[in-house]
């Protein structure tokens, strides 16, 4: 046994120096093979710019992206990417589409009902008004970072007004 | 999110520093503009021999102005504590992107609870405690997909060497990566995300990390104390 050791039991429940050490150089190695990307806290910090501060918020739940366009794809480069979020009590599926050099966004959001919905960018706010089979869309919209945030009138919910949030995604 | 399975918001924070922070700003919500904080480890606090404490103190001072509505300092929240939330996530086996949504979902979700949260401590564990639920909900949700041959956890490393590790790692590092790497899987999770967390949030997150409250120093304590002796046991061959 090594006497510098701690005599176990009641003592493990004070860290020593060489335990804090130790979690130092594990901290490290972690740092150095899976270091956060800095993607994490630009996301978080746009997603969190919202004024929405009572809002329930979505979460991605599927993403279908499509394989990179091959040499001979088929004409008209439509590639489009499918994301579907999920909260509590909406589901929304997106397809992001290029529109030159712009993004469109075709939407559904179940259970349909009308509502209004904000697209926020770098740059702006977007508005879109979604039908009652609803459906939505949003076009010519620049690329970055976006976020949507959804608008229930009473129908839904009993507040006057509940704002659902997906996370800040790539466009 | 049903609040009911968080912790408890008003958990009392017993390493407060209360007799600490006299110059800082700490319980003055009406400060006009707080200091851009510096997100590295503080190189000379005077007040604070200690930087934990220090962190501690500016976390808190970050939290009461985020609660007054200061977006800068709930920004300055998300620089400190994305980088425990990483690992958190990570060591659940997502893949980067999908760790990069559930710390985003996390955040957002901290906004309507905000309010609730009194101290750097319960902050941490309530952060931690979100981030693992919903980790461990897209991870389940992502297998229950893609039974067959998309396997989320080839993110994941498992106990396998692999090469570039060896190449990175300089030879402390190595010895005690690859101790890291012998101990049970759940020990490797929580020692993983406390080498993220300051002192005084080590029992908060490894109670958020599902720990039983009577057993949390003690496990802790064991991960660290098996690691100890792989590493003796290294020496010792190595010696030999």
């Amino acid at each position: 046994m090594n006497p510098s050791d701690p005599p176990g039991g009641a003592a493990a429940e004070l860290l020593d120096e060489l335990d804090e050490e130790l979690l130092r150089t594990l901290r490290e190695c972690h740092e150095l093979l899976d270091p956060m990307p800095d993607s994490v806290v630009q996301r978080s910090l746009f997603a969190l710019a919202v004024q929405d501060l009572d809002a329930e918020v979505f979460r991605l739940a599927e993403q279908y992206r499509p394989e990179p366009a091959g040499a001979g794809a088929r004409g008209g480069g439509e590639e489009a990417r499918v994301v579907t979020f999920d909260s509590d009590s909406l589901t929304i599926m997106i397809r992001i589409s290029q529109q030159g050099g712009a993004v469109r966004i075709d939407g559904w959001l179940a259970p349909p009902q009308a509502c209004r919905l904000e697209l926020r960018t770098g740059e702006q706010v977007m508005a879109a008004a979604v039908d009652a089979e609803g459906r939505f869309v949003l076009d010519a919209i620049p690329r970055g970072l976006a976020q949507l945030v959804v608008r229930l009138g009473e129908a839904l919910t009993d507040s006057p007004e509940q704002s659902i949030l997906t996370p800040a995604i790539v466009l | 999110m049903p609040n009911s399975t968080l912790p408890d918001p008003t958990m009392p924070d017993s390493a407060a520093p209360d007799d600490v922070a006299p110059d800082y700003p700490v319980l003055d919500k009406t400060a006009p503009d707080y200091p851009a904080p510096d997100y590295s480890a503080p190189d000379s606090p005077p007040a604070y021999p200690d930087p934990s404490a220090a962190r501690h103190a500016r976390i808190a001072a970050l939290l009461l102005s985020a609660q007054s509505g200061r977006r800068e300092s709930l920004n300055g929240i998300v620089v400190e504590l994305s980088p425990l939330l990483w690992q958190v996530a990570r060591a659940q086996g997502l893949e980067h992107e999908a760790a990069e949504d559930v710390i985003q979902c996390t955040w957002l979700n901290l906004l309507s609870h905000l309010d609730q949260i009194h101290s750097p401590i319960a902050l941490t564990a309530w952060l931690v405690t979100a981030t693992k639920r919903e980790a461990w909900r897209t991870r389940a949700a992502h297998r229950a997909e893609q039974p067959v041959d998309r396997n989320l956890m080839t993110d994941v490393r498992d106990p396998e060497p692999i090469p570039e590790e060896s190449v990175l790692l300089a030879e402390r590092h190595h010895d005690v990566w690859q101790a890291v790497r012998l101990l049970p899987r759940r020990c490797q999770e929580l020692l993983r995300v406390v080498a993220f967390t300051h002192r005084p949030d080590y029992d908060a997150v490894a109670a958020a990390l599902g720990m039983p409250r009577g057993s949390i120093g003690p496990t802790r304590g064991r991960c660290l104390a098996k690691l100890r002796t792989l590493l003796d046991h290294d020496r010792r061959g190595g010696l030999a």
